[in-house]
């Protein structure tokens, strides 16, 4: 088991170092000329080169990166031009609302998306499968963006029962920061009715964006779980008298769950990439909106750093499907 | 409490269909099969022939593609159709008839410890024996010693893939024997292993049937094993019965010319039912008449065109030829 995770752990650090190179390589790629942000609107060619210098970008792009990595490697993630702060400080204070914003996302899709999956593989072709195809093929070509604007429209402008944007009501107090989770944070601290308020907020958001993913989960649970069906240890369960709900929700659906959990991990991304767009239309102050506004304003550091960090996320997440992986089948734990 | 001169289980005339691709597959026709209480009773017949179908018919286990046809299945006098899959489940399944199937290496969830496995069962028929976890662990880990696994207590801990073919066929077998069951249905039990170990655990089967008295429907398509273990035989081919009797009778006095064969061409008795020339025909188009004809020696004129019917020849013996029904049939 450690050994197993040692070696996910050189793998993600390799996967890390290529994410670098690629970044940095993709920002600089771009036709904008960093120093012009930053000076600002009618600067002289002087003030520009000055920048330049100070900055570095007058350097070659192998220096550059060796200097990015040097900064990295000291925790230093330079300072974003849009918020004129260290981009540590933003990604900090940005993270615990993407993280729960994910989160609540994923929440959903598994709550959802494995009961939906277990039902269409129990009702193999039969009109349940057939409609609940149909809904997760919606759920996979629905783009986000749209989605979003369409619920923003129907429950929040025209119904007033969800707000349309934000964690809290802009005139509400952030509670004491715990988890940096607000629903979480509210009810450590004794306030319900703000927790309730911050769940709320949280719920369209995590609709538009676990939508998706519902869909991809329930689709891989089907397919895995028919296939366990056919395998001889279900008849063998039912021949001895197991109750068909058991062999399903206990037995069968263990078996189903490696190809969907690793499905899972993958999904992760999904969700951090989905994020962007979400958040931007949500005006969610997490990492996706933080990094819609560098994309929008050509700010680099912020750029890299949140991608970078993204990555480290993501590679975390899939570090736990091995290690939930493992959990769930005792052969991938004793190495076979 | 039971009457012991009553069939405990009853085929009579059963037929069961398949639908495939190639259309509907008349799988069963005509099968008849009869195990009275203590009774071992042998199913032998070639690959193919439908032994596994029988055997899940009678469990109720059936693919959704299949159906019965025609024929009844009576366990204790009731048709189990009239049973439905709860009942069947909570009152006879692993409580009145135990199940061992034919390939250990894929019949044991692998995700399980054989314990967890074993305890599901008494969860949901244990309540006769009464007792909690303690007690059900304690009855697990005597029946283990009991089909002589080693280290029964450590065993039940350990997960499948921890124990090899022999040891996980002897937990299937415990498995089997969990609830006191009145029938066990044995589909193969062995044929997935070596033969040393094969031996092995025929040998544990015939100590543990003479010893509880259970009856059991053992299927096999080798006759010396048969010969080896039951008191009765059904021989099936092509999905029909085509004789059934009392062990003695069909091993010195075979009546149909296919149970001739298994029994002739192995005097020894001993080896399994090669060397009979042709092979058991496609159940989508079967042959007409006689389902054996092709490959008869003693085909005669009319065994192309009438089906033959399975005849009561007295004593227990039946025979489904057209020799037996004297031509006239
Ligand atoms: N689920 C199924 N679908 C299609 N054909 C089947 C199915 N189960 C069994 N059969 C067919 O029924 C016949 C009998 O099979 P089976 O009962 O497994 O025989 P046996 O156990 O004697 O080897 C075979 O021809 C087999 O191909
Ligand atoms: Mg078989």
């Amino acid at each position: 088991m450690l050994g197993l995770i040692l070696n996910r752990l050189a793998q993600v650090a390799f996967v890390l170092a290529g994410l670098t190179v690629l970044t940095f390589l993709l920002v600089r790629a771009v036709p904008t000329d960093p120093a012009t942000i930053l000076a600002g609107e009618g600067a002289t060619a002087e003030q520009l080169a000055t920048i330049r210098e100070r900055y570095g970008f007058d350097r070659p792009l192998h220096e550059q990166f060796a200097a990015y990595v040097g900064q990295l490697a000291r925790g230093d993630l330079g300072i974003s031009v849009y918020t004129s702060r260290p981009v540590a400080t933003d990604l900090v204070q940005r993270l615990p609302a993407t993280v729960e914003l994910a989160l609540a996302a994923l929440v959903l899709a598994i709550a959802l998306g494995i009961p939906m999956g277990v039902l269409a593989a129990t009702s193999y072709r039969r009109m349940a499968d057939h409609l609940l195809r149909v809904l997760s093929m919606l759920g996979l070509a629905v783009a986000s963006f749209w989605l979003a604007i369409m619920l923003q429209m129907t429950l929040s402008l025209n119904l007033g029962w969800f707000p349309l944007r934000g964690r809290i009501d802009t005139v509400a107090e952030p509670p004491p920061g715990v988890t940096g989770l607000f629903t979480i944070d509210y009810l450590l601290a004794g306030q319900p009715a703000m927790a309730w308020q911050a769940l709320v907020h949280l719920a369209l958001p995590a609709v538009t964006l676990a939508l998706p993913a519902m869909a991809t989960i329930s689709r891989f649970v089907r397919s895995s779980l028919i296939e366990t069906l056919q395998k001889d240890f279900v008849a063998y369960e039912i021949a001895m008298g197991y109750p068909r709900r058991v062999v399903i929700w206990k037995y069968a659906l263990r078996n189903s769950l490696s190809a969907t959990v690793t499905q899972i991990g993958l999904l992760v991304g999904l969700l951090l990439s989905g994020s962007i767009v979400v958040e931007a239309i949500f005006s969610w102050p997490g990492l996706g909106d933080y990094i819609y506004r560098a994309i929008i304003t050509g700010d680099t550091n912020p750029v890299l750093s949140a991608t970078l960090l993204i990555g480290v996320i993501y590679a975390v997440a899939n570090i736990l499907v091995d290690v939930i992986q493992a959990l769930i089948d005792p052969r991938v734990r004793s190495g076979r | 409490m039971a009457d012991d001169t009553a069939p405990m289980l009853e085929v009579d005339d059963l037929s069961v269909r398949i639908g495939t691709l190639d259309g509907q597959l008349e799988v069963l026709q005509q099968v008849h099969l009869r195990v009275m209480p203590g009774q071992v009773v042998g199913l032998v017949g070639e690959s193919g022939c439908g032994k596994s179908t029988l055997v899940r018919a009678v469990l109720r286990i059936l693919p959704d593609s299949a159906r019965q046809t025609g024929g009844a299945i009576r366990f204790r006098g009731t048709d189990l159709a009239t049973l439905d899959e709860r009942r069947m489940s909570r009152e006879i399944r692993a409580r009145r008839i135990a199940f061992i199937p034919q390939d250990p290496y894929l019949a044991l969830n692998p995700l399980f410890t054989v314990g967890q496995q074993l305890m599901e069962i008494l969860r949901w028929h244990g309540q006769a024996q009464g007792g909690g976890r303690r007690q059900w662990r304690a009855r697990i880990a005597a029946l283990f010693a009991r089909v002589r696994l080693p280290e029964p207590e450590a065993m039940l801990d350990r997960f499948p893939h921890q124990l090899s073919g022999g040891q996980r066929q002897r937990v299937l077998i415990a498995a089997a024997l969990l609830c006191d069951p009145e029938l066990i249905v044995a589909d193969e039990p062995t044929t997935a292993l070596d033969v040393t170990t094969q031996q092995q655990i025929l040998v544990l089967l015939r100590e543990l049937v003479e010893e509880l008295g259970v009856a059991v429907l053992f299927v096999t398509h080798d006759f010396g094993v048969v010969a080896e273990l039951c008191s009765a035989v059904t021989v099936m081919y092509a999905g029909q019965t085509v004789e059934a009797g009392p062990m003695t009778e069909i091993l010195h006095a075979p009546q149909h010319p296919y149970t001739r064969r298994l029994v002739e061409c192995h005097p020894d008795r001993m080896r399994e039912l090669r060397g009979i020339p042709g092979a058991v025909p496609s159940l989508v188009n079967p042959p007409g008449g006689c389902r054996f004809h092709p490959r008869c020696d003693r085909r005669v004129a009319g065994c192309e065109t009438r089906p033959p019917q399975l005849v009561d020849v007295g004593g227990d013996h039946a025979v489904n030829c057209i020799h037996v029904h004297g031509g006239a049939a």
